[in-house]
């Protein structure tokens, strides 16, 4: 048996860690060897005499362990961090589709309805008013002045409208095509 | 389920109730492994003086860390590695420090509590003189070695038990531990320790 693998087994012995079979091995050396022998008994010895000073150096000197924490943990500012825990993937991939779904709901609703009505400003020579508000003279169609007896057109997605009454009482209704829109193709059957 | 695995799941749940705020489930964790704390930070300051002060600092490390521990089941690598940084900064700070002239005086005298009140003077002369003959060839190993020496004699803890602190592989603790005996051997006897092996 070599130096090195016969150190390797002392070690494993005084250390406890030995298998029997080379705890076996062990013995046969040390019986048939007289010089693994001497090693072997100077290992047993030092190691007695190493823990017994280490442990004397190490462990039983210094202040009590309960007087060091309780220091430690009056200078120490436990508790005040805010410990932060990430939540869940599972709650937080919820969360991300029930925004991401009121997004979209709110998106449709909102492009849905109609236009909100300007606020009445004064123009100089006339005034505008609500559309919402229905008037009370007939509406009077520019191109020809004539009596327009259309009924108010229902509001649409595309066009902001309001009506304005010049200084001589006649009123008009003015339509603006919002720019920004873009209209669903539609089919209306026929072909 | 073995002893090994109970005191791990027991050591899992305290590290959950200290990372949130569990004071006593703290102490009882630093306890449980205050030996080999205590090992690890002699090994790297050198003696047993400094001790104390650089342990507090451990001690108010890891309250303070504790919380950003995310795998329970590696508190003690992740311990000693603590402990490791927070001794090495110990020592730096104390080599910058200038020392008075007491504590140098102080240095040479050997604490009365290590002398046994049963042996006669000279015995206690005799052993006093051993004790420091051993530990100063223990002192001259190379840190790897001394490191695992010291783990090994402080608590007697098992090769597993020291790979998992020091997160080397068992084959390379026993190593270590024969070759650390062969140099203190060496240093004893006064032989030369050849070239230094990289295990």
């Amino acid at each position: 048996m070599n130096q090195e693998y016969l150190e390797i087994l002392i070690g494993k012995y005084i250390d406890g860690e030995i298998t029997p079979a080379e705890e076996l091995m062990l013995q046969d050396e040390l019986h048939s060897n007289e010089a693994s022998k001497n090693l072997f008994e100077q290992y047993i010895r030092f190691s007695q005499t190493a823990q017994q000073f280490v442990q004397a150096e190490v462990l039983d000197s210094g202040k009590d362990f309960n007087d060091i924490f309780n220091d430690a943990w009056q200078q120490s500012d436990h508790g005040s961090h805010i410990r932060f825990s990430w939540p869940s993937a599972k709650f937080i991939g919820g969360l991300a589709s029930g925004l991401a779904a009121g997004f979209m709901l709110a998106l449709i609703v909102l492009t849905g309805q109609p236009s909100q009505p300007r606020p009445t400003n004064h123009i100089p020579g006339g005034e505008i008013s609500n559309a919402a508000v229905t008037p009370t003279i007939p509406i009077i169609n520019t191109q020809n002045n004539a009596i327009d007896a259309r009924e108010i057109p229902k509001p649409r997605q595309t066009v902001d409208y309001y009506y304005y009454t010049d200084d001589n009482g006649k009123q008009y209704i003015i339509e603006n095509y919002r720019n920004s829109n873009v209209t669903n193709a539609s089919y209306d059957g026929g072909l | 389920m073995d002893k090994t695995d109970k005191n791990s799941g027991n050591e899992v749940a305290l590290v959950c109730a200290a990372r949130d705020g569990d004071k006593k489930a703290l102490q009882q964790l630093l306890g449980d492994n205050w030996s080999w704390l205590k090992g690890l930070a002699y090994n790297i300051l050198g003696n047993a003086d400094d001790m104390d002060d650089a342990l507090q600092n451990i001690c108010v490390l890891v309250i303070d860390k504790i919380h950003t521990l995310r795998e329970p089941e590696r508190f003690k690598p992740w311990l000693a590695t603590l402990a490791r940084r927070a001794a090495l900064s110990w020592r730096q700070k104390r080599s910058k420090k200038p020392q008075s002239l007491e504590t140098l005086a102080d240095a040479g005298i050997e604490s009365p509590d290590r002398i046994s009140a049963d042996l006669t003077v000279l015995d206690r002369l005799a052993k006093d003189e051993q004790h420091n003959t051993v530990l100063k060839a223990i002192n001259s190993l190379p840190e790897k070695y001394r490191e695992v020496f010291i783990l090994k004699y402080v608590q007697d803890n098992s090769y597993t038990e020291i790979a998992e602190i020091m997160e080397i592989p068992v084959t390379t603790i026993q190593i270590r531990l024969v070759r650390a005996r062969r140099m203190i051997q060496n240093h004893l006897e006064g032989k030369p320790n050849n070239k230094i092996p990289r295990t």
